[in-house]
């Protein structure tokens, strides 16, 4: 690695070992936000599973609650239907993830631009409206409860701690595969798809095939945090999972954070969520009026996220995370 | 040698109009052809339909005796064709070494063997201190250069090249028939498209002359320049003006 000249940005494995470490230390130090902790570390785990095809390919997907609620009703009604434990069932409702990817993109990445955007609204809308309407399997728009105190290999899934860690290995399993992928043949063809999508075919990229790998990787990570969110919240009802607003949120940590880049959508994630959470008691419904301002302030300042701002303060200050030198 | 390319009563309608009408030519291996004509005569669309990028209404293409009508151009890259764009298309937030390795990928899928053999590509076109700037700070004279660049990373056996020459300084023009000359002695059959005529009558071992989508002359650089009918395309219409400025080797604005 040492000798590369191309995107060698020696800390970033560090980087990511570093920021999981300490992450893990959030239950002992906060015992009583364990509410929040989770939520910060499974929507970085959800705004980077987006950030592989929204940030990287270049697809702004605004459907992805699509696959949180796919996640969270596949796995749910396996359990709480037919004693499906989560063991199984959160692959079970990652296979369906790739499924509905597969079929979604197949027929929508042919529509570039804007296009694609908004069929994955109506994506989302359209399970949407089938978890509310199809009542004799989803329990309609009452919801459903998880409320059988699930285990995992032993583990009480009702236990806020044993959540928080399991979203943590999410964002972990997250984060390393965006690592991997940024430097692979994978990653450049993604990069110059979303650049320039002609001139990468002239190159030998196929970008529907490209488009469809990163897809399913993002639409499997994104069910496993929906199965994880709908044991955290152990009641949800489809305009909660499937929200057009939940989608929107996984693009603006995103973008806040900074697209395409590693650390970016997580560090969006803790961002946006700590502003909902310290404006939560000044006004309610607030958070889209903290999201609008937040926005606001980053378009104008830090055009390509608050990750690359802070990358170049920390390069100023930490030796080990220059990029290698320009000659060999 | 045999046939690199083989293009048969090609033809390509965009609503009424026949943009290229019935077209035949081959291309030998290791020749360089030069595909001229006024505006509008179809070359871009030629070399779209050629490349994969369109598909032709009418007529076949074969690649070395193979067939290869309607193939998509990332398949055609795996087949040996590679073309670069007129209006430069790199890719603007990656390096200058990051863009080529793009194209050295499909034969190595290991990072650091396509950045090996990308590094090789841009020391071929010296631009190996250019390596780590992004591709969108470069100018025009680079950019152009890079095209060639992403196009060589393939490895071409056919390369398209459109208009590579086109708006650059008279330096910076002898510089890149160089590097041209250069990938034909490699052994790359070469199909130009070039605006200013001088360049292509210097390159091209044969000529193959378009105008309103039909090829109106075929080859040598000096046949088809004493051709009535050549000439009478340039002339003899309101392109006049602007064929005189192609015969004096100016630089010139963008083809149709």
């Amino acid at each position: 690695m040492s000798e590369r000249l191309s995107r060698a940005s020696r800390g970033t494995l560090p980087g990511i070992v570093a920021l999981l470490a300490l992450a893990a230390t959030y239950p002992f130090l906060f015992s009583g936000a364990m509410n929040f902790g989770f939520g910060v570390v499974l929507f970085a785990a959800l705004a980077t599973a987006w950030d592989i095809i929204g940030g990287r390919a270049g697809q702004l997907s605004l459907g992805h609650a699509a696959f949180v609620g796919l996640g969270a009703y596949t796995s749910a009604l396996l359990w709480t239907r037919a004693g499906v434990p989560l063991l199984y069932g959160l692959p079970i409702s990652m296979l369906a993830g790739a499924l509905v990817a597969l079929i979604w993109g197949f027929i929508t990445f042919r529509l570039r631009g804007a296009y694609f955007s908004l069929a994955s609204i109506a994506v989302a809308e359209v399970l949407r409206i089938v978890a509310s309407n199809w009542s004799s399997l989803t329990g309609g728009p009452e919801g459903v409860s998880v409320n059988d105190a699930p285990t995992l290999l032993g583990l009480d899934l009702y236990d806020r701690r044993v959540q928080f860690y399991l979203a943590l290995l999410l964002l972990a399993v997250s984060l390393l595969l965006t690592w991997r992928i940024g430097s692979s043949r994978a990653g450049f063809y993604l990069d110059a798809i979303r650049e320039d999508q002609d001139s990468s075919m002239a190159l030998g990229v196929n970008p529907l095939r490209m488009k469809l790998i990163a897809f399913c990787a993002s639409a499997m990570l994104t069910c496993a945090g929906g199965a994880l969110y709908a044991v955290h919240l152990s009641f949800f009802e489809p305009h909660g999972v499937f929200a057009l607003d939940l989608s929107i949120q996984l693009v603006l940590m995103s973008i806040v954070g900074g697209m395409g880049t590693v650390f970016g959508p997580a560090l969006g994630a803790l961002v946006l969520l700590s502003f909902q959470e310290a404006f939560r008691n000044v006004f309610q419904q607030s958070s889209l009026l903290i999201y609008g301002i937040l926005i606001v302030i980053i378009v104008r300042y830090a055009p390509d996220g608050l990750s690359g701002r802070l990358q170049l303060f920390i390069r100023r200050f930490v030796p080990w995370a220059q990029r290698s030198p320009s000659a060999r | 040698m045999g046939t690199a390319l083989a293009v048969r009563s090609l033809r390509k309608d965009f609503g009424g109009v026949q943009a290229v009408s019935g077209v035949d030519f081959d291309v030998a291996e290791g020749e360089i052809l030069g595909l001229i004509g006024p505006n509008g005569a179809g070359k871009t669309t030629l070399f779209n339909l050629v490349s994969g990028f369109l598909k032709p209404t009418a007529g076949t293409i074969s690649l070395f005796g193979r067939d290869v009508t309607g193939v998509p151009p990332y398949a055609l890259a795996r087949l040996g064709v590679s073309r670069t764009f007129q209006v430069v298309r790199p890719f603007p937030r990656l390096s200058v070494l990051e863009n080529v390795m793009v194209g050295s990928f499909l034969h190595d899928a290991s990072a650091a063997g396509a950045e090996r053999a990308a590094l090789d590509v841009l020391a071929l076109l010296g631009m190996e201190r250019m390596a780590n700037e992004p591709a969108g700070s470069l100018t025009l004279a680079a950019r152009k250069r890079l095209e060639i660049g992403k196009a060589l990373a393939v490895r071409p056996k056919l390369l398209l090249l459109d208009e590579v020459v086109a708006g650059l300084n008279p330096t910076e023009v002898a510089a890149t028939i160089e590097v041209i000359r250069g990938i034909r002695k490699g052994g790359v059959t070469i199909v130009i498209v070039e605006h200013i005529l001088k360049v292509i009558l210097g390159l091209a071992d044969r000529v193959v002359v378009l105008d309103h989508g039909r090829k109106i002359s075929e080859g040598t650089p000096a046949h088809v320049t004493q051709d009535p009918g050549v000439i009478a395309a340039y002339l003899g219409s309101d392109a006049g003006e602007e064929a005189a400025s192609h015969l004096r080797g100016g630089p010139d604005g963008n083809d149709a």
